[in-house]
């Protein structure tokens, strides 16, 4: 059942004879209780797409398209009626653990905050906030509700932020970059949090990263993005096997793999356009090896290629299966 | 081992450097400035005590021991330690009763202005847009004005007095908080924390007063305790120009604009309340100092 419908959503950004979009006739959709991972370069709008669906973007950026989440129109609501579902049914993680707790209260107070605002009229006390602290696993709970934010290492503050985001069970919960910002043994704690959070309360969850490992292990569903634009999504396990787009083939390809013994480091040659200079075509056209006369000038369509799985690409036919592809993500 | 005493580091007067004495500059051990720390304490006393403590009114009139020089010179004596004036007042009763007038007055300067203007910058900072834009001008208006001259013609049409005198000092002083907290605000509401609590729905009002305001709340009070040195020169000065509380009330400015006439021959009359507002004046602003370099994270570093 569909959850998130996203029809054709732009931002914008600056004059309006000279706008620069930072997202460009976005369209997907995301089920319930789905895991989506989005992916692209810095700068390849998928931050402020997701800022967008939760309508907090700075008031100088101009919104157009329509949002269904869960029946409602959320570019057309009001104000009010926003905050009634920002934080219940949609809910939000940052990138930066660090600077996402106020300094100023304990852990307990924040809590109480919001199980206060999300049960109004319902007493919480300082055990509801421990026992919101225990199901994301912190330890000595009753000790932690009590300490101030900067007594806490990134991942304790990552997973009580998601404790944070989830007290309402919300129906869906972006996480913009969750692990960026954390080492690499705190990521696998706050991403088996995720699949756990899923199960529990079938969330649809869309996961903001540029770690394709992630997607790849994570999500149901691959949305590539690559200026501004989706150039493909589809099913993780097609979009990974079987990459239809150029870029996507390029990222993929780009992941370290071992290979004798030795790593291997492959990338994309030349650099992401910037926004206020694109072309009338296709945005990767000048990085890309297949592209021809035509992907200079007219903007490709969006091609069906499988069930579910749509590229951007005039050549996308053209694109060679990748071989060794499920290899180095097996590795 | 007296080799230490000559040791690369040894410092004879480290403990002028750990904040023993005044510690007007920030250092990177700082500790509480005691001196400072001691004479803010005397004037607390003094402020909440009053005449109470001293032996006479600062009233008093004693046509018997009239410009009495302070105790240790030649004809002063151990009833009037700092000295009489023209009319046999007790200097050091002047003194305690004039600490009392100016403390308060600096102290009601800062917190109503301080409250004013920080809810001004809150406003200003937070709304932003043209509210904001319009709340800003204003408060450089206020900043751009001397103030001086605006509290000359404020006082020439209320009138002088210990009220209207506070209320200039807020009128003149609230924009410099006002634009301390308004620039505090538009970098803390940019924060991680401020961002979420939008997105888990938290009110903006809430937000504001929840979040926002108490992270701005340090600068404030080290610019409020740095602002009562300064508040207390400022009533001084309009005071010694007539303009702030009228005899018979005194106050440090009173009694140094009492003493122009006699300064010659007289100089414990100019001497003492000089003496207080320099110290205390000092005092306030190296305490600011050094509440600033110990909470404010961005020094000490």
């Amino acid at each position: 059942m569909t959850l998130l419908s996203v029809r054709n959503l732009s931002v914008q950004f600056g004059p309006l004879d000279r706008p620069i979009a930072a997202v460009s006739n976005a369209d997907f959709t995301v089920e319930r209780g789905q895991i989506v991972g989005v992916v692209g370069e810095s700068g390849s709008g998928k931050s402020t797409m997701c800022t967008a669906l939760m309508r907090t973007l700075p008031t100088t950026a101009r919104i157009s398209g329509d949002i269904q989440f869960d029946g409602k129109p959320l570019l057309s609501l009001s104000p009010a009626q926003m905050r009634e579902i920002r934080g219940s049914d949609l809910a939000m993680i940052l990138q930066n653990p660090m600077t996402s707790l106020d300094p100023l209260f304990t852990i307990g107070d924040q809590a109480l905050e919001v199980l206060r605002l999300r049960r109004p009229g319902v007493k919480s006390t300082e055990s509801d906030a421990i026992d919101l602290l225990r199901k994301v696993r912190i330890a000595a709970p009753e000790v932690r509700v009590r300490q101030y934010p900067h007594q806490m290492s990134g991942g304790m503050k990552q997973r009580i932020l998601t404790a944070l985001a989830t007290a309402a069970n919300p129906k869906l919960l972006i996480a913009d970059e969750p692990t960026t910002a954390l080492d690499a043994t705190v990521q696998e704690e706050i991403l088996s949090l995720f699949w756990e959070i899923r199960k529990a309360s079938n969330a649809a969850i869309i996961i903001v990263t540029h770690d394709l490992s992630i997607v790849h292990r994570l999500s149901d569903r691959t949305i590539v993005m690559y200026a501004g634009r989706i150039v493909e999504s589809g099913p993780t396990r097609e979009v990974f096997n079987a990459p239809r787009h150029p870029y996507t083939r390029g990222l993929i390809a780009s992941m370290p793999r071992v290979v004798n013994g030795l790593v291997e480091l492959n990338s994309i040659q030349g650099q992401v356009p910037r926004l206020d200079q694109l072309g009338p075509g296709c945005a990767f056209a000048e990085r890309c090896a297949h592209a021809t006369d035509i992907c200079g000038q007219q903007l490709p369509a969006l091609r069906v290629v499988g069930e579910h799985h749509g590229v951007v690409c005039w050549h996308e036919d053209a694109v060679p299966a990748l071989p060794h592809a499920s290899a180095a993500l097996a590795a | 081992m007296s080799t230490d005493a000559t040791a690369p580091g040894w410092n004879p007067f480290a403990w002028l450097r750990k904040g023993a004495g005044w510690n007007t500059r920030r250092t990177e051990n700082g500790g509480l400035p005691l001196l400072a720390a001691l004479v803010c304490g005397l004037l607390l006393i003094a402020a909440v005590f009053g005449t109470s403590i001293t032996p006479y009114s600062e009233t008093t009139i004693d046509f018997e021991a009239v410009m009495q020089p302070p105790a240790w010179e030649t004809g002063g004596n151990w009833h009037h330690p700092l000295g009489t004036d023209q009319l046999g007042r007790d200097g050091l009763s002047r003194i305690v009763a004039g600490a009392q007038v100016s403390l308060m007055v600096a102290v009601a300067a800062v917190v109503f202005g301080g409250v004013l203007g920080t809810f001004v910058g809150l406003i200003a900072g937070y709304v932003g847009g043209v509210l904001g834009t319009v709340l800003a001008r204003v408060t450089d208006a206020f900043l751009a004005l001397p103030f001086i001259l605006m509290a000359l013609a404020l006082v020439s049409a209320i009138g002088p007095g210990l009220w209207n005198i506070i209320l200039v000092m807020i009128l003149t002083n609230w924009a410099r908080y006002a634009r301390l907290v308004r620039s505090e605000v538009i970098a803390i509401k940019e924060r991680d924390f401020v961002m979420l609590a939008r997105i888990a729905g938290v009110s903006q009002v809430s937000i504001a007063l929840r979040h926002v305001l108490p992270n701005a709340f340090n600068s404030v009070a080290i610019l409020a305790v740095l602002d009562v040195g300064r508040a207390m020169m400022l009533e001084s000065a309009l005071s010694f120009l007539g303009l702030g509380v009228q005899p018979p009330s005194v106050s440090w400015g009173v009694m140094l604009a009492d003493a122009k006439s006699f300064m010659g021959f007289a100089w414990w009359l100019a001497f003492f309340p000089g003496a207080a507002i320099f110290m205390s004046v000092l005092s306030f602003s190296s305490l600011g100092d050094w509440l600033h370099a110990k909470f404010d994270p961005r020094t000490g570093l």
